[in-house]
Formats: structure tokens, sequence, C-alpha cells
């Protein structure tokens, strides 16, 4: 079976770039049938198939959950930037951004296969499925909100480009502003679900596995925060009807002022998160 | 015998407005012309006219003065006098293919890459087939022009962009909305240009509209004719806050819409979208309203911008649109060559026969009915091996794509194949 998962580890990042190839095709040429003819989506659809395959092979070849190095937890990343986007694109037959979401996969599948090794260290943690389950979620909800910032990124674009009157490329092929604010939305949302349900695990890990568990790690704060933040202002947005740039604005913002923290944090603070 | 392609064109490049609408063929004008042009000479027809154009094509035999006759019928239909009729562009084969192809992918058309042309050429073709006799070059003619066009469309974007101001608002609020069901188009004016700007909304799926006007009784008339309803001036403010898209294009003098207003509007409609089109002179609103986050506003300069830079766009797609039509070009030549092979064929077999049965007659005084069988059945033999290695060598060159123009017309001109069959038409 090792074999198969390193053929298969070798294999995603050359099949990610080959469906990059496509979607860069399809974003740069315009499309003359409809989307649901791009065969680019069903190529995404076979890869990621085959990712979460080789996810659960190493789950069962190592024997836990694969999250606990970096690789793997590379590996899982993308496949979630896979995952949402694939529903968001689903969802809003738009495939025109899918060039961007599919170059980030690519990146970061290619590290990780640079950096896998046969077997990874089972951190003790992992050993407690419910652990596993926790990180599932949590990686899923990041990358969620990351993939709402990059389509409020787009619209923000898209929204400078139609006022400035310079219509360039992403005027002709990025997907209407409308359209991009919904995908936003719908990857908020899946965000908000997922980061809690990653929350709501973790904070049962806390409790009933470990014993000295700190609740007052800076990470943990500024996740609850981040996701009362997110749950919040979704719902304002939501009962208010509020659209438009702001609301990009403060999408990207959110994110990016997220991520800041967890470096900030990562970098000043010694907790217990961390991938070796 | 040799067919000719043959084009004659009346378009904007050569003939005046009134020219062309002189000369523009209904469709029982069509069915006249084709059908009288079957009944005098032997040639595939088909006519192709459009507001811009009117053209014949016709296939069949070798004629350089066939407009000369054609000319008389097309006044006879078009009722008019000959001298009134200009002088057409005529083409002949290889130009004439061309020149369809470039039409069909709206190459001569006056406005460049425009798509409806290509459904018109669509149209003769299905003519062609609907007419009861066979028009078999033309059918494939025909064919291979829609191909161009389809292909032209596909693979290169001369066919892309608004290419008119209100085209050009309709695809930039498409940018905003990605379409306009359950959006609320406001038309401020009820003016021509307010008129047909929102007759271009309608026809692309818009469906609610508001009209304001300073005279109840036109705004009125447009708002039903659009289906929508009627606001007096006084409720602009409220009615913008409402709206998603609102075109403004009145006589007024002054700003109907200032930045204070708008702020106001911004404010109450939650920062949603707004696109704002002002097509007045002097302009309606404020242009300071730009600043305000969600307001896109175009006037008049901004939108005849966007059609010139798209109109741009499409004249430097005019190289890769040319390419596929000389791709075409020669897949149409050389379809043409492998239909030419075998009446070429089939002349160089009944020249030699007219040559051996003439040989024969000459030696069959004063020979035995024997002698007679022998030398019918050696000269048969004689014939058939002399001809078999040039027939193969046509037949395997038309096989392998190799055959060229010249090739025919110099196995046909060592043998005279065109004079004898002229000669063979006589008889």
């Amino acid at each position: 079976m090792l074999s198969l998962i390193q053929i298969v580890e070798l294999a995603l990042p050359v099949g990610y770039a080959a469906i990059f190839a496509v979607y860069l095709r399809h974003f740069l040429h315009d499309s003359t049938g409809s989307e649901s003819l791009f065969y680019g989506s069903h190529l995404l659809y076979g890869v990621l198939g085959i990712h979460l395959s080789y996810l659960v092979m190493r789950g069962v070849h190592i024997d836990h959950i694969p999250v606990s190095s970096r690789a793997e937890f590379l590996s899982l990343v993308a496949f979630c930037i896979g995952l949402v986007y694939a529903l968001a694109e689903r969802k809003h037959s738009e495939a025109n951004t899918g060039v961007f979401f599919v170059a980030l996969m690519v990146a970061t599948q290619a590290w990780s296969t640079v950096l896998m090794e046969p077997t990874s260290p089972p951190a003790l943690l992992t050993e407690h499925p419910i652990y596993g389950v926790h990180v599932l979620f949590t990686v899923f909800g990041f990358t969620a909100l990351a993939v709402s910032a990059l389509y409020a990124l787009m619209y923000i674009l898209l929204s400078r480009q139609l006022k400035s009157r310079n219509l360039g490329v992403i005027f002709r092929r990025l997907p209407p502003l409308n359209a991009l604010e919904k995908m936003s939305r719908l990857a908020t949302l899946f965000g908000i679900v997922l980061l809690g349900a990653g929350l709501a695990t973790g904070h049962f890990v806390g409790l009933y596995i470990l014993d000295d568990f700190n609740f007052a790690d800076p990470k943990i704060i500024i996740t609850y925060i981040a996701w009362v933040c997110y749950a919040l202002g979704y719902a304002v947005i939501k009962w208010r009807g509020l659209s438009g740039l702001r609301i990009g604005y403060l999408a990207l913002g959110g994110y990016l002022t997220l991520i800041a923290a967890m470096v900030v944090v990562n970098t000043f603070a010694s907790t217990f998160h961390s991938f070796q | 015998m040799q067919t000719q392609l043959t084009a004659i064109s009346f378009s904007h490049h050569n003939t005046g407005l009134d020219d062309r609408d002189a000369l523009a063929f209904a469709d029982d004008d069509i069915e006249t012309f084709v059908a009288a042009c079957r009944e005098q000479w032997p040639y595939e027809v088909a006519v192709l006219s459009t507001c811009n154009r009117t053209e014949f094509y016709l296939q069949g035999p070798r004629r350089r003065d066939l407009w000369d006759d054609l000319k008389t019928l097309v006044a006879d239909i078009r009722a008019l006098n000959l001298e009134e009729i200009p002088d057409p562009a005529v083409m002949f084969d290889e130009e004439a293919a061309r020149h369809l192809f470039r039409v069909a992918a709206s190459l001569e058309s006056l406005a460049l890459g425009e798509n409806e042309i290509l459904g018109q050429v669509k149209d003769v073709h299905e003519q062609i087939l609907g007419t009861e006799a066979r028009s078999p070059m033309l059918d494939q003619l025909f064919q291979y022009a829609i191909r161009v066009g389809k292909q032209v469309r596909s693979e290169t974007s001369l066919c892309r962009g608004a290419v008119s101001v209100s085209s050009a608002a309709v695809g930039l609020a498409t940018k905003i909305f990605g379409g306009f069901s359950s959006r609320t188009v406001l038309i401020v004016g009820a003016g021509d240009t307010a008129e047909s700007t929102a007759m271009h909304f309608q026809s692309c799926g818009a469906d609610r509209f508001v009209v304001i006007n300073r005279s109840e009784e036109r705004g009125r008339a447009l708002a039903d004719s659009l289906g929508g309803s009627y606001r007096s001036l006084d409720g602009l403010i409220d009615t913008c806050a409402e709206a998603d898209v609102a075109v403004f294009a009145t006589g007024a003098q002054d700003h109907l819409l200032s930045f204070a207003d708008m702020k106001k509007v911004m404010k109450t409609r939650n920062h949603h979208p707004i696109f704002l089109i002002d097509i007045s002179n002097p302009r309606n609103i404020d242009p300071e309203v730009t600043r305000l986050d969600s307001a896109f506003l175009y006037n008049m300069d901004d939108l005849e911008q966007v059609v010139e830079s798209n109109l741009e766009s499409r004249r430097e797609e005019i190289p890769d649109a040319e390419a596929i039509i000389d791709h075409m070009v020669g897949e149409w030549e050389s379809w043409q060559q492998s239909m030419q092979v075998t009446p070429t064929i089939a002349s160089l077999a009944q020249f030699f026969e007219e040559i051996r049965t003439r040989e024969i007659d000459r030696q069959y005084n004063g020979i035995s009915d024997e002698r007679r069988e022998m030398l019918d059945e050696f000269s048969r033999g004689l014939i058939k091996k002399l001809l078999h290695n040039p027939i193969m060598y046509l037949r395997s060159s038309v096989d392998d794509e190799s055959l060229s123009v010249e090739d025919i017309h110099l196995v046909r001109s060592l043998y005279n194949l065109d004079d004898s069959d002229e000669t063979s038409d006589e008889t």
C-alpha cells in the first residue's frame, strides 16, 4: 500500500497542475458553450476523489487521521480548498474563478509532496479520533473563510475596475459582482459552521481528553473571537440585507486580521497548536 | 466540363443606402429569382439579402459576363430600370468563396463582428436545401461558410464586447448584477434615447421598469409600453433607492441627482450596488457621485470609450479570423478539386474512346468481322492500359490531398478536354 500511496502523492500535484492548465485556458478564452459543458470541473471532482482516497489510505497506513505533520496538514488544506471551491462552483455554475483556487491547490499539494515522509510520528492527540475530527473541521473552517476572502478580493478588484472604467481582463473574465458576493457569502457560511464544529470538538478534547488543557491559549482565544465576529457579522449582514463594496472590504479585512493575529501569536507565544 | 463559382455583391462597400434598399430581396423575390435563374441557365443559385448587402452566388458553367444576363432579371424582380442598378463587385472561384467566408465571419459587416450575419448565412443555406432543384456545390460552400462563422466566433474574440452605447450599458449592468430578473430599471426621461435604451434592457430580460418624466403623458406612455409604472419627478430620490439600474436621458439643464442626494440614496439602500447611466447632454448626475462605494456611474463619454475599446479589441482579432478563413478556403478548394477529378477522368476516358472509335471506323471497310472484333478488343485494352496510370495518379492525388488545380489544368490542356467537352455538349 505504501508504494501506491507514494505514487498518488507524486501524481496529485501533477493532476492539480493539469487541472490548473484547463482552468487557466477557460479563464483566458471565452467559453462558447454552457458552463455545464466545461470538463475542468469534472476533472477537478475526479482528482478530489483521488485525493480523498489518498488521505483515507494514508490514515489507514499510519493508523490515525493524517494531520500530524506539516506535510499532511498541507495536503489536507489543498483538499479543503478544492472541496469548498467545488461546492461553490457547483452551486453557482461559475467556473471562471477556479484558476485562482486550483493554483493554491497546486502550490500547497506540491509543497506537501516535497515534505511528505513515508510515516508520520503519531502525536499524542492523534490517538484520539475526536482530535482528528476537530482538526478536520477546523482546517475546513479556516479554508472556507480563506476562500470567502479570496472571493471578496475578486469582488473588490472587479468593483474597482468598473469604477475606474478601465475595463481589462478582470472585467472580461470574472463573474458578475452579484455572483462573487454570493459565492463569498456561501464560503463564509461554510466557514462559520465548520469552524464552529471545530471549536466545539476542540473544546470537548480539552475538557475530556486532556488533563491540563489551557483554555487561555492565545490561538484558541483568537479563534473564538474570530468565530464570534464572523457569526455576528454574517447574521447582521443577512438580517439588514447589507451588500456591496464595504462588505467585500469587511470580508477581506476580517480574514487578513485573523491571519495577522495568528502569525503574531505563532511568532511571539509558545502554544500547543503547532505542527512539526 | 469545369464549373465556376461567381459572387455578385452589392454592399455598403460599393453601393449607397438608397440603392441597397432598392436591391433588397424579400423572400418572395428570392424564390422568384432562383426559379427564373434555374429555368434559364444551368446554375445553382443562392441569394443573401440583408439590410447591408444583396449578394448572388452562382455555381455553373464558366462565364465572365454572367451579370449582364442576371441584371435584367434583377431589374424585373425589383421593378428597377437597368440604368438605376449600380455596378456590383463580381468575384469568381477562390475570391468568391473567400468573400462569402469573410461575410459569414462578419469581417465584411458594417459593424465588425456582429452576430446576425451568421444567422442570415444559415438562412440562405436552409433556402438552398429547401429548393427543389439540387445545389450540391453551393450546399457545400455554405456549409464551409457556416463552419468559418462558428469557428471565428469560438476561437477568436472578433464578436465579443458591446459595440453600441446601449449594448455597452447592458453589458456593464450584467457584469454587476448577472441578469435582470427581479431587478428594477429606472428610466428618467421618455425621449427616443431613453426609450431605445429601455428597450435594449427589456430585450435582455429586464421586466421591472419605473419611468420618471416631467411630462406625465409621455412618461405613462413609455411606462405602459414597457409594462412598468410611472412616477413623477418628485419621487426620483425614493425611486433611486429602490432601483438597481437608473438610466438618465432627459433634456434637463441641471443635475437631477446631486452628490448629497445620492449619498442619501446609498444609505437608504444599505449600499447595495446601483448602476447609473447618464446619457443626457448636459449631464443629469453629478459626476462626484462616482466617489460613493457601490455607485457605478457611466456617462455617454464613458460608454463610447467602452465601445471604442471593444471595437479596437475586435480589430486586433482580424488576423486570427483571416487565418481561419485562409485555412477554410484551402479546404474548400481541395474539396472542389476532388469534385473536378471525376468529370476530368470521365472526359479523358471519353476523349480516348472517341479517338478509338474513329480509328476503328476508318479501318472497318475491307476487314472481316472476326478481325474487327479482334481490333476492337485490342484497342480497348490498349486505351485501358494507356489511361491506367494517369487515372490512378489523379485518384491517389485526391486521396492524399496532393492534387493541385494546376495538375487538373495540365491534364485538361494536354488533351484539350475543355474544348472537347464543349463540342460534345453542343452535339
